[in-house]
């Protein structure tokens, strides 16, 4: 009875094996290469959202943004890649900003949103598109006069005083001051339109000073 | 225990192997790729591939669903291990969180099955259809992956 359980039991366990076998051949023999196409697609993003910058220098952080997690100098700017709690998970993002402190380029670079929902900010071209060129301090405003939405790590966003896009529904983002920072935001995605907002503040606020107190200012982002 | 057999798991093995290994080429290959997370919705689509191979081409004769139970837990543990999509205790939990949802849906396939057999459509008795009788198993297979989509970012 035992032998009649163990031999068929065997095929399954020679599989998971042997496949074990394949997957940590592959996982640690190809580290190198892996290492190597991670780094020259970083650069190549980071050269993307930095037009005119070709080589780039990491700096230290220093300030208080939580967000922020490394700092590239570039020739004209800065590449600042930065995390935030999005719908399904952390997002981050690479955002070149120039010296003015103007955002050149943005890239999502990680996500963990709703499939065909909150992923659609990886790939609308419009949406990302409407940061370009601004330095605004942006804020998300949902379509509704007062609403709440609740993010994956359970933080509860209100807004009041929204502003409604009357064409499309969809969410708008305005800057803080009300200048003409206005931004359609993803329709249905608002979560996620908010933490690439997030991510893009604390990109802009690095290089223009505003995430550190003032003596340090001088000496990071310029 | 005579003549059980446990292809199911080699299936589950073989089928979690292959995406295992797309997921170490593409992370190598192609680092911009931003994958799906492997949550619910991705142990359900492998889970239902490797029954549908069990359905198809497995014997007709029911393994020990203790044993069964016990290699998907395995299975789910040690492979995503390998790759390096998790490492340490969340490897355990992604194998009983996996192993669990396998032995779940092999029992709901098992059901589906006996249905399928005697169904008047796809039966094999007279007015049977052999079309129905092949598609039926795939497309409850869609439907259960569809419904698992509910469940996408709780529990791995």
């Amino acid at each position: 009875m035992k032998k009649d359980l163990l031999t068929p039991i065997l095929s399954p366990i020679i599989t998971i094996l042997a496949a074990a076998v394949v997957l940590l051949a592959a996982n640690f023999g190809l580290k190198g290469v892996e290492a190597k196409n991670a780094s020259n697609q970083r650069l190549y993003l980071m050269q993307t959202v930095l037009p005119g910058s070709y080589v780039f220098t990491e700096e230290a952080y220093t300030g208080e943004d939580a967000n922020i997690v490394s700092v590239h100098k570039g020739d004209t700017g800065y590449v600042v890649e930065a995390t935030t709690y999005s719908y399904g998970g952390y997002l981050t993002m690479l955002v070149g900003v120039d010296n003015s402190g103007k955002v050149n380029g943005v890239v999502i670079t990680d996500m963990n949103d709703t499939q065909g929902i909150g992923t659609r900010a990886l790939n609308d071209v419009p949406f990302l598109a409407q940061f370009i060129w601004k330095d605004g301090n942006f804020v998300v405003e949902t379509a509704s006069s007062h609403s709440e939405e609740t993010a994956a790590d359970g933080t509860v966003e209100e807004s009041t005083d929204a502003v409604t896009s009357a064409t499309s529904g969809a969410t708008t983002v305005v800057a803080e001051d009300g200048s003409s920072n206005d931004v359609d935001g993803i329709s249905g995605a608002t979560v996620t339109s908010k933490a690439v907002v997030r991510c893009i503040n604390s990109a802009v606020n690095f290089v223009t000073g505003a995430d550190v107190d003032a003596t340090s200012t001088a000496t990071v982002g310029g | 225990m005579k003549n059980k057999t446990f292809f199911v798991n080699t299936a589950l093995a073989a089928t979690l192997g292959v995406a295992m290994l797309a997921f170490v080429i593409a992370r190598v290959f192609l680092p911009a790729l931003i994958l799906p997370e492997f949550g619910v919705p991705g142990v359900v689509i492998v889970s239902v591939i490797a029954l549908l191979l069990e359905y198809y081409f497995g014997p007709d004769k029911k393994p020990c669903i203790i044993c069964v139970a016990l290699l998907a837990i395995l299975t789910f543990a040690v492979l995503p291990l390998a790759a390096g999509y998790v490492a340490g205790m969340e490897a355990v939990k992604y194998g009983v969180v996996g192993g669990l949802i396998f032995t779940f849906l092999s029992f709901v396939f098992a059901s589906i099955k006996d249905r399928i057999t005697s169904g008047v459509a796809t039966g094999n008795g007279e007015g049977s259809c052999k079309v129905a009788r092949f598609l039926a198993p795939i497309l409850t297979a869609i439907g259960i992956v569809l419904a698992s989509q509910a469940m996408a970012g709780i529990w791995l």
